[in-house]
């Protein structure tokens, strides 16, 4: 991991340590370094603003509640935020499935919103971050990551998965697994 | 060495694609295992990159200060509730109003007027709800078709306690005709001797408006006609609470879900 990337890493886990304890004001510095990355990644899930709105409320007030389970052993504090926004999406769009039955529509269009320009400087870091995903996942063979993609943001589950590709469920847990450690692979070459 | 079995469990497991039952025994395979669990944490580190492969969008100014509200409110309640003993309910409820000298019952209400008169500008703001709120709008033609409503406004509510994440409210509410459909899914049973009970917040009013008990059925569905006991000036929001069997005129319960247009 880069010093910069640990820096950051440790920012937010002294953050963390402090919502624990109900300090207000980290909560508020947390708020504003993880939420446009956040808010971009809910928005993408769920490609609705209202619901991604509602997502990131309800996700950060879950960080409020939970952060003392935080483990900073087994995750970085954003990844730890990121399932938990994930989890809250997924909730949503398998509500949304149940609701209105549009999982096709749920899953197989991913949103392509216009980019805005007017993102924070702390934006431009990400962006950089977010390239270097996307550099990562053009490594991948295009099967394997559109399952990866699938299960990630989705909110399919992985049978579900098998039957929109129509290939067997075992092929399509090897796919998810081959992507992610090709992909885990690449970015820690870079890192 | 980790054979592809585990490693396809730890990619599901980054994933949170497990059910419950295998995420525990995987969880049990991990305790003795520093390898695969290093394995497990490193995929879910790698997952959650992906969040990063999102265009750049901006959340609105104003939320942050509205999950301030929200968090602040959580403590204030909570702090409330450490700080004071808790005190059984009325046998039963009365058909006549009954007048609440007491703050404390109704702190998380006031907060959540407070909450309502804050954002409801924002709420109003928003415009027509968005085309992916199919289902929300399905709901609305179906009444409209039915003639049982006209002029409606649809409300979304959402829950404010973990156990009612998975709930689905809408409320359609026409003003001229001062009443409304309430429709639930996913609803927890209300429990023995409770019943869930709406409230309609209107800044007119000091106190939620009773709207009726919304019983829901075995299968976590609800779908009732309400007008509320007294005029609304303006429906802000509403909030479904779980109150003593029967009802109580004035909300004394947690409120489990809430929301506006």
């Amino acid at each position: 991991m880069s010093p910069a990337k640990e820096s950051d890493r440790q920012i937010d886990a002294q953050l963390l340590a402090r919502i624990a304890t109900g300090d207000e004001s980290a909560f508020g510095a947390l708020y504003d370094r993880f939420s446009p990355g956040l808010f971009s990644f809910v928005l993408k899930m769920t490609r609705d603003e209202k619901e991604a709105e509602d997502v990131l409320q309800e996700g950060f007030a879950h960080i409020w509640r939970r952060a003392a389970t935080y483990d900073p052993a087994r995750s970085s504090p954003f990844t730890w935020a990121v399932m938990i926004l994930r989890n809250k999406a997924i909730d949503r769009l398998r509500v949304r499935q149940r609701l209105d039955r549009t999982i096709e529509k749920a899953t197989v269009e991913f949103s392509h919103f216009p980019e805005t320009d007017d993102a924070s400087a702390g934006e431009a870091e990400r962006r950089d971050e977010g390239a270097l995903v996307r550099s990562a996942l053009v490594q991948i063979p295009a099967e394997q990551k559109q399952a990866v993609e699938l299960a990630f943001f989705s909110g399919l589950t992985h049978e579900q998965i098998a039957e929109k590709l129509g290939a067997p469920l075992g092929t399509i847990k090897a796919r998810i697994r081959r992507g992610l450690l090709k992909l885990r692979e690449y970015l820690e070459g870079v890192a | 060495m980790i054979d592809e079995h585990r490693q396809d469990l730890a990619a599901e497991y980054a994933l949170d694609a497990l059910d419950p039952e295998s995420a525990r025994a995987f969880e049990a395979m991990l305790a003795n295992d520093a390898e695969l669990r290093a394995l497990a944490d490193d995929l879910r580190e790698t997952a959650a990159t992906l969040a990063l492969d999102a265009p750049s969008h901006l959340p609105p100014p104003e939320l942050r200060e509205r999950i301030l509200s929200r968090i602040r409110a959580e403590a204030q309640a909570t702090a409330t509730a450490a700080a004071t003993p808790v005190v059984p309910p009325q046998a039963s409820p009365t058909a006549t109003p009954v007048q609440s000298g007491g703050g404390r019952n109704l702190l998380p209400w006031a907060l959540a007027a407070g909450f309502a008169i804050t954002t409801a500008a924002l709420w109003m703001e928003r415009g027509p709800l968005q085309q992916d709120r199919n289902a929300l709008l399905q709901e609305a033609r179906e009444l409209r078709e039915r003639d049982v409503l006209a002029k409606v406004k649809i409300a979304t509510l959402s829950s404010q306690v973990e156990a009612y994440s998975k709930a689905t409210a809408v409320i359609v509410w026409d003003a001229e005709k001062q009443h409304g459909v309430v429709k639930l899914t996913n609803v927890p049973p209300a429990g023995a001797g409770k019943d869930y009970q709406l409230w309609v917040i209107d800044p007119k009013h000091p106190a939620p408006v009773n709207g009726g008990l919304v019983p829901v059925n075995a299968d976590g569905i609800a779908r009732v006609s309400f007008a509320p006991d007294q005029p609304i000036s303006k429906a802000d929001k509403f909030a479904i609470s779980l109150e003593p069997a029967g009802g109580v005129p004035k909300a004394t319960g947690p409120i489990v879900l809430l929301g506006g247009y």
